[in-house]
């Protein structure tokens, strides 16, 4: 870990960070704000503005259970707070290796006494650090939107196990984009491959969400291993946020590896 | 014992592009100029010596350490300029040195001031609002403000103005007075002449030439434009026994190489309007030395 590299990243990164946590602090703020203890049946309410049913559920939007927690896990955890950060990992993961060395950037950051898996690993920590940060952020604020606006309605047990599992699927997001990161020395390249995956394993997702005749599709898709409406059913769910932890780990292992072995255009 | 190590070092990009088998050693104090037209694998043998790539075979090392696996510790007393040099745009140029100062574990760098003083650079300024001249400048800077003993410099000059490039010849001159070895491409031939004791001509990937400047000096062609008011003068002129290199509509280019006096004589046995001596490219400038069959 280089510590000079790091402070740099989060004096160039810090803002991007606080978007994507104003973003989601206003959604958590409306979206929990539209719960209604007494009318559950929020689907037919938005089925009146003309949404098909088949087009809510790719959004993950279906109450399955009528509470306050599983209705969170539904309209927040099916698919804002999958898809959003997302969006950060993506951007933050090409910034933070496949950008500097496109750019040249790196040549100014490897000229110095630093090995290049040390280069690597701290920008391996910083994004899955930033990531932890938001996550936790939304954690603390879906906990305190809650007890201010429908105190003792929400499971919290199940609602940390919600969000451990969001931050297990993020990991294993951000290590797609920043193996390729890793790996690519061209951002098109890096961002072809390192967005492409995570967006199409998300329309996978929504496509089986809405679907659920096309099975198959679970096994082509790492959303799979992630469910905040299962987890708020009391489902089975470490072995999933274990995989996907595997999945993360391996994933950005392999990136300070490659990082470390190829040739760099510098 | 030299510094610099470079043994069978082989990069193939296709067939002439890269380095093939390229062996070099640069002893401790000298100042070395790697001369080469463009695409001739100047920067691949430089980014090799950084720790950058990876050779198909052979090894480089400096001071004993090998370049690719020991560069961390290799760095530490090493300075490097990129020949496309790149920063953080959105930092300001004081920042960026900081920036690397702390890379290197190092509060503050001894050099620096005295540096920004030798080109006239203020680093107060935004870097992407930096001329192309400011960026080298910092780069020169990022370069020798460590004090290392060891310098690598992808063609140190491109972008500075004539005075800069002058206050530059001057710092490596001040450098290699104290000792340090440095290792500097460029294809300004003028360049290399001030600063340098020995060459390597690299061409399509090998190493052609390795001169001593001094030979290579001796034995240089050299191009004057000779111009005259008439034509009957230039037609006079023509029948000297010299080596003509190009005849234009009243202007001889006249190709000298070694002593000045045949042609200096010529001069003075005619009515000249004027001389110029031409801006050679510089396979131009080994053709001399190559016994006119640089190709």
């Amino acid at each position: 870990m280089s510590k000079t590299l790091f402070n740099k990243n989060w004096k160039s990164g810090w803002k991007l960070l606080m978007a994507f946590a104003a973003i989601l602090t206003m959604y958590i703020a409306i979206i929990i704000g539209m719960f209604d203890p007494a009318d559950a049946e929020m689907m037919s309410r938005l089925a009146g503005l003309k949404f098909s049913k088949n087009l809510l559920a790719a959004f993950g939007f279906e109450t399955i259970d009528p509470s306050l927690t599983g209705f969170i896990a539904s309209y927040l955890y099916g698919f804002l707070m999958p898809g959003l950060p997302m969006v950060y990992t993506v951007i933050m993961g090409n910034k933070l290796v496949s950008s500097l060395v496109d750019r040249g950037v790196m040549a100014g950051i490897l000229m110095g006494p630093v090995t290049r898996r040390r280069v690597a690993l701290t920008q391996a920590v910083y994004l899955v650090v930033t990531l932890a940060v938001l996550i936790l952020y939304v954690t603390v604020l879906g906990l305190l939107i809650s007890a201010q606006r429908f105190p003792g309605l929400l499971n919290v047990p199940a609602f940390l196990r919600m969000n451990v599992g969001l931050l297990a699927l993020h990991l294993a997001l951000a290590g797609i984009s920043f193996f390729f990161s890793c790996l690519f020395n061209q951002t098109g390249a890096s961002l072809a491959l390192g967005a492409g995956i995570p967006t199409v394993f998300l329309l996978l997702r929504m496509l089986l969400n809405s679907s659920p005749r096309l099975k198959l599709l679970r096994y082509g898709t790492i959303f799979s291993l992630y469910s905040a409406a299962d987890i708020a059913l009391g489902k089975p769910w470490l072995l999933p946020t274990a995989a996907l932890c595997a999945i993360a780990l391996v994933l950005f292992a392999g990136g300070v590896v490659v990082f470390d072995k190829k040739d760099l255009p510098l | 014992m030299s510094v610099i190590d470079i043994r069978g070092l082989t990069k193939s990009y296709g067939p002439g592009k890269g380095i093939f088998d390229l062996t070099l050693q640069i002893p401790r104090g000298e100042v070395f100029g790697y001369l080469g037209p463009n695409g001739s694998g100047k920067t691949t043998t430089i980014r090799h010596l950084l720790g950058f790539l990876n050779a198909d075979s052979g090894s480089c090392s400096i001071g004993g350490l090998d370049c690719r696996t020991q560069a961390a510790q290799l760095h530490h007393s090493l300075g490097y300029l990129p020949g496309e040099i790149a920063f953080f745009d959105e930092m300001r140029g004081s920042e960026y040195l900081r920036f690397l100062a702390h890379m290197r574990g190092l509060r503050t760098c001894p050099r620096e001031r005295e540096l920004l003083d030798r080109f006239q650079l203020d680093p107060s300024g935004r870097i992407r609002r930096m001329s192309k001249g400011m960026k080298q400048k910092l780069g020169l800077v990022a370069a020798f403000m460590h004090d290392p003993e060891i310098l690598v410099l992808d063609e140190p000059t491109s972008g500075l103005d004539p005075l800069m490039q002058q206050a530059f010849v001057e710092l490596i001159l001040a450098e290699k007075a104290r000792g340090k070895t440095i290792l500097m491409s460029s294809h300004s031939f003028e360049e290399i002449e001030k600063t340098c004791s020995r060459v390597g001509i690299l061409h399509a990937g090998h190493l052609s030439a390795l001169v001593d400047v001094a030979d290579l000096q001796a034995s240089r062609r050299r191009v004057y434009a000779v111009s005259f008011d008439r034509e009957e003068d230039k037609q006079a002129f023509l029948a000297e026994e010299l080596d003509i290199a190009g005849d234009y509509s009243l202007r001889v280019d006249v190709a000298v190489t070694g002593s000045l006096q045949a042609f200096t004589r010529a001069l003075s046995r005619h009515p000249i309007a004027g001389l110029d001596v031409v801006n050679q490219r510089l396979e131009d400038i080994f053709i001399g030395y190559y016994g006119g069959h640089a190709s």
